[in-house]
């Protein structure tokens, strides 16, 4: 099957280097689309700003998005792309939460530090696209502030005035699909310590991929209660 | 609909039972009745009411007879022609007056012409204060066939043939009195009067209870006096009849319905002693029982009766005040009693010179004249400062201490002469040396229980203000606490208490004896648990807290949240300022570098650029970041290193073990990052080893961290400190601690770095490094 992948990124030079490390990672890329801007990768979408990106009948099934654009934030794009089928990828310079967990919300499926070694790189993608997304500690811990208050405090709570966050901390007590298993939480909380996935499954006598499949859920979960908050946000803003 | 006009009563309904305290604390609603409705309309009327029968008298005093001039009283009894308004009456002055007659009518009923004898007893203002019945009557009896004589006083003027010794007769026409003739003095008493009333009738309304009434019948008593005071200081010779008897019966009255009034405050303020029915209905009968029984005055010792009654029942309210402050300590009482006590002895002075001082008539009639009048302005000061004791100015204090003082005084003087026979001129010195000693002493023992504030000095309590300051930048939840500590200094009362709740300023409650402080609202609170500091009691009960108190607690509260908030802007300007940097250097260099790194020519400067990324990384996180708790950055190092070392194809084994989670500053952190992560790829690039060690220990507030390798590095003590290991000493010392290198047991590298006293380590040498990074520079290279 042929991967149709696009890459937004406004440095020509960072660009041809994604370029590569796509190539690298998949030997059945189709085509890569290089936009430089917000606007061009709209135009590729075929949608507006603010509209919602609908898949047309030859899909990209990756997209990298750099956060810092001339024209705006990949988070906005990230986020007229819900429910896009295909793999969205933050690459940054970033990797602070302040920026991160954002994106994350938006629905991104991972993000790739554009300063890492190129093998680095090209292994990290390849975890993503296999459904591995990465959590750093700082980020789980953030994830268990987010899911045990249950409301958006895990963003913007004054340290971070940076953050480019679509999403306002509005969100009333958490719908029983976006909480927490205890195993899911267990799996956080030595995430936030700063233990790897293969320590953590060790710690918890279960294989490493159960662990992944915990973390995927909290993945869902936190794009799902993104969503409602949005949802939630956007009725009481009379928006819908 | 019921939705929104419910809100508000829920609201009230919410403050009534979340701030229950503060009401519990004032026993009542801490909000005094505001002065609308009828309460204003009210006092408004009283006063009104009184200056316009103020001017009635006035009018009346107007249109009174007043002979054209002045006469005074001599040694021998006799009266004097003192100073004559006009230049043609000019030749009488000198002469000794003796009687005032109608002029001698033309014809045969001539020799039926009254002359109405001027004695000095006519000179005597009130009958209330002559001792002697007798002579009361005399003075009555004078007064009525002056009265006489005048009959046909039609307010317009009359001859009048005035009998003078050793001099023919005189005819001269007296004139109304005008309203230029009216005497300064009766303005003065009588504004003071209304003043009086007025202080009354404000305490009764705002607070209509059984001690408030006794405190407006002793206002209106006092008040009463005094205008009595004031009309016959205009009057002179020719008071009509029905004044004189009014006068001595209804001054009579006031006296007893004040002493009654102050047993019954006494008894009732500042708690109402126990059998308190009995002693007010008490001082009432015996109070009343003396003015039916001896307000006549017509037996020889009813006068004596009467002062030493007064005497008796301010005594019973003097001890009634000692046993209530046995009861309940309360600063309050303490000064009534002691004023209630300058009145006393001031007042049996007065009577007793008023008695001894008969053998001098001159001098006696000036002591009844003034030393009466200074009494009775003493007692209406008193009265009138009583309910704002706290908030009355000094100078108003000061001023009924002195008029105290000085009817002590003229007592005196006439005592002196009177019993020991001394020359007036002695006896006055004596008697004013004497009574501003008595001022002296009886001022500062009076005054002492009001203001004062020497336990803290200006300077102290500023230093003290800005320690708090800081203190609470740091920890907000110290504030209530400090600011606690700082009253307790500031004004030493006997209980500092917190009370949820809201006052817009401080502000003195139940007569001074306690004040209510607002906490500022700072920080993290909000105004919902507004919270106000009670104090009670100021300097262990023994003193009230003033109106300059109040004052003080206001401003030192203005200082604290100006020194608060301009420390959070100063905080808030930096760290916006520091996040600005933090992302310019991230942006802009990052961006670059990153470029640079993708163009480099070969793998060891893109490695070298890497690293660079990473420190600037380090950098603009350290100076974003406000605060990291040590645990949660070893978190992060763990993961950081873990993933380095994996990609370098080499185990990581952390281990780490904290006594204690501290908060990290920018400084540790970032030196520890550095450090960590220098040791690590020295371990990698230089030593090539595949399993590196990782201890992280805080015990007793001593940090160790050690970096072992399995690496190919020996004999550290040969190595030549380039770049990466002078950055790792150059942190090391930042931090105040050591580090040395080891070889390892099998093979390798062990590398440690011991920092005593963690928590306090990084702030002098951190700060020190970051300002002045010379020396360390030089050390390091």
């Amino acid at each position: 099957m042929a991967v149709k992948v696009l890459i937004l990124e406004d440095n020509p030079v960072a660009r041809g280097f994604l370029c590569r490390v796509v190539r690298e990672s998949f030997s059945d890329v189709s085509s890569i689309t290089e936009a430089g801007d917000l606007d061009a990768a709209r135009r590729l979408l075929g949608h507006a700003a603010g509209g919602r990106a609908a898949p047309s009948a030859d899909p990209f099934q990756l997209i990298l998005v750099d956060l810092e654009l001339p024209d705006g934030s990949g988070l906005e794009l990230l986020t007229e792309l819900a429910g896009y089928p295909a793999t969205r990828i933050v690459t940054t310079l970033y990797s602070d939460d302040d920026h991160l967990f954002p994106a994350l919300q938006c629905g991104a499926d991972g993000y790739l530090l554009k300063e890492d070694r190129f093998e680095v790189l090209v292994e990290e993608l390849q975890k993503i696209v296999r459904g591995q997304p990465p959590l750093s500690p700082a980020i789980a811990r953030r994830l268990l502030t987010h899911f045990r208050t249950g409301e958006g405090s895990a963003f913007g709570g004054g340290h971070a005035p940076q953050t480019v966050a679509p999403v306002t901390p509005s969100a009333p007590v958490p719908l029983d699909h976006e909480r927490l298993t205890p195993r899911e939480s267990e799996v956080l909380t030595y995430l936030s310590k700063g233990f790897t996935i293969k320590e953590i499954a060790s710690l918890m006598g279960i294989k490493w991929f159960t662990v992944n499949d915990h973390i995927k859920s909290i993945y869902k979960k936190l794009n799902v209660s993104s969503r409602a908050e949005a949802a939630v946000l956007a009725s009481k803003q009379g928006l819908v | 609909m019921a939705m929104p006009s419910s809100g508000p009563e829920q609201a009230l309904t919410d403050r009534r039972t979340r701030w229950p305290t503060l009401d519990d604390i004032l026993q009542g609603s801490h909000e005094l009745p505001r002065w609308i409705g009828w309460r204003l309309r009210a006092l408004v009327t009283l006063v009104l009411t009184a200056c316009v029968l103020m001017f009635f008298v006035a009018h009346w005093l107007s249109t009174q007879p007043k002979l054209p001039f002045s006469v005074k009283g001599t040694a021998e009894g006799l009266v004097k022609v003192q100073t004559a308004d006009y230049p043609t009456l000019q030749r009488l002055e000198g002469l000794v007056l003796t009687g005032v007659s109608q002029p001698k009518a033309q014809g045969p009923d001539a020799l039926a012409a009254e002359v109405a004898p001027v004695t000095l007893l006519m000179l005597q203002r009130s009958g209330r204060w002559i001792s002697d019945p007798t002579l009361r009557q005399q003075h009555a009896a004078q007064h009525r066939q002056m009265n006489h004589v005048i009959r046909d006083w039609a307010g317009k003027g009359q001859t009048v043939q005035l009998t003078l010794l050793n001099a023919a007769d005189e005819t001269v026409l007296i004139a109304p009195t005008g309203w230029s003739g009216i005497s300064p003095l009766f303005w003065l008493l009588s504004v003071l009067s209304v003043l009086v009333l007025g202080a009354g009738a404000v305490v009764l309304l705002a607070g209509p209870q059984w001690r408030n009434a006794a405190y407006a019948l002793l206002a209106m008593s006092q008040s009463g006096q005094l205008l009595f005071v004031a009309i016959e200081s205009s009057l002179g010779l020719f008071s009509p009849d029905w004044f004189v008897q009014l006068d001595t019966h209804l001054r009579l009255a006031f006296d007893l319905i004040s002493a009654a009034a102050l047993v019954q405050i006494a008894v009732l303020h500042p708690v109402r002693l126990p059998k308190a029915r009995w002693y007010v209905a008490l001082s009432w009968l015996s109070a009343m029982g003396l003015w039916l029984g001896m307000g006549e005055l017509s037996s020889a010792w009813g006068w004596w009766c009467i002062q030493i009654a007064c005497m008796g029942l301010l005594v019973a309210a003097i001890s009634l005040m000692t046993a209530a402050l046995h009861a309940t300590p309360h600063p309050f009482t303490r000064v009534m009693r002691r004023l209630t006590l300058v009145a006393v002895v001031s007042w049996a002075f007065m009577s007793l010179a008023i008695t001894q001082g008969l053998a001098r008539p001159d001098m006696q009639l000036n002591i009844t004249a003034y030393g009466v009048m200074m009494w009775q302005v003493f007692a209406a000061m008193a009265v009138l400062m009583s309910p704002y004791l706290s908030r009355s100015r000094p100078i108003l204090q000061e001023f009924s201490l002195l008029a105290a003082s000085s009817t002590v005084a003229a007592s005196l003087d006439l005592l002196f002469v009177a019993v020991f026979s001394l020359g007036q001129f002695t006896s006055m010195t004596l008697s004013l040396f004497f009574s501003f000693g008595l001022y002296l002493i009886v001022r500062r023992w009076l005054m002492t229980r009001l203001p004062g504030r020497d336990s803290l000095t200006m300077e102290r309590l500023f230093q003290r203000l800005y320690r708090i300051a800081r203190e609470v930048e740091r920890r907000p939840d110290t504030l209530d606490g400090s600011l606690m500590r700082l009253m307790r200094e500031l004004f030493d009362p006997l209980e500092v208490t917190l009370a949820p709740g809201e006052v817009a300023h401080s502000t003195l409650r139940s007569n001074g004896s306690m004040l209510l402080v607002p906490i500022p609202v700072w920080g993290p609170r909000t105004v919902a648990d507004r919270h106000v500091l009670v104090l009670k009691h100021s300097h262990k009960g023994q003193r009230l807290f003033t109106l300059e108190d109040a004052r003080l607690a206001e401003r030192v509260m203005e200082q604290l949240q100006r020194a608060l908030s301009f420390d959070q802007a100063v905080e808030q300007g930096r760290s916006e300022e520091r996040l600005r940097i933090a992302q310019d250097l991230h942006d802009d260099i990052g961006a670059r570098l990153l470029t640079l790194m993708y163009q480099a020519p070969n793998a060891e400067i893109e490695e070298y650029i890497r690293h660079t990324i990473q420190d600037l990384k380090t950098l603009t996180r350290g100076l974003a970041a406000q605060s990291h708790g040590l645990s949660e950055a070893a978190g992060e190092w763990k993961r950081d290193l873990s993933q380095r070392l994996s990609a370098a194809r080499c185990e990581l084994d952390w281990q780490m073990s904290l006594d204690a989670d501290l908060t990290l500053t920018m400084v540790q952190w970032s030196a520890l990052t550095r450090i960590m992560r220098e040791l690590v790829s020295n371990a990698i690039s230089h030593a090539k080893a595949n399993r590196v060690q990782v201890h992280l220990k805080l015990a007793n507030d001593v940090l160790t961290l050690s970096v072992e390798d399995n690496g190919v590095g020996r004999e550290p003590a040969t190595w030549s400190h380039g770049l990466g290991l002078g950055g790792v000493r150059k942190r090391v010392k930042q931090l105040g601690g050591s580090v040395r290198w080891l070889e390892a047991d099998p093979k390798g590298i062990r590398c440690e770095v011991v920092v005593e006293s963690f928590s306090g380590s990084a702030n002098p040498t951190g700060t020190q490094g970051a300002t002045n990074p010379g020396p360390d520079s030089q050390f390091s290279h």
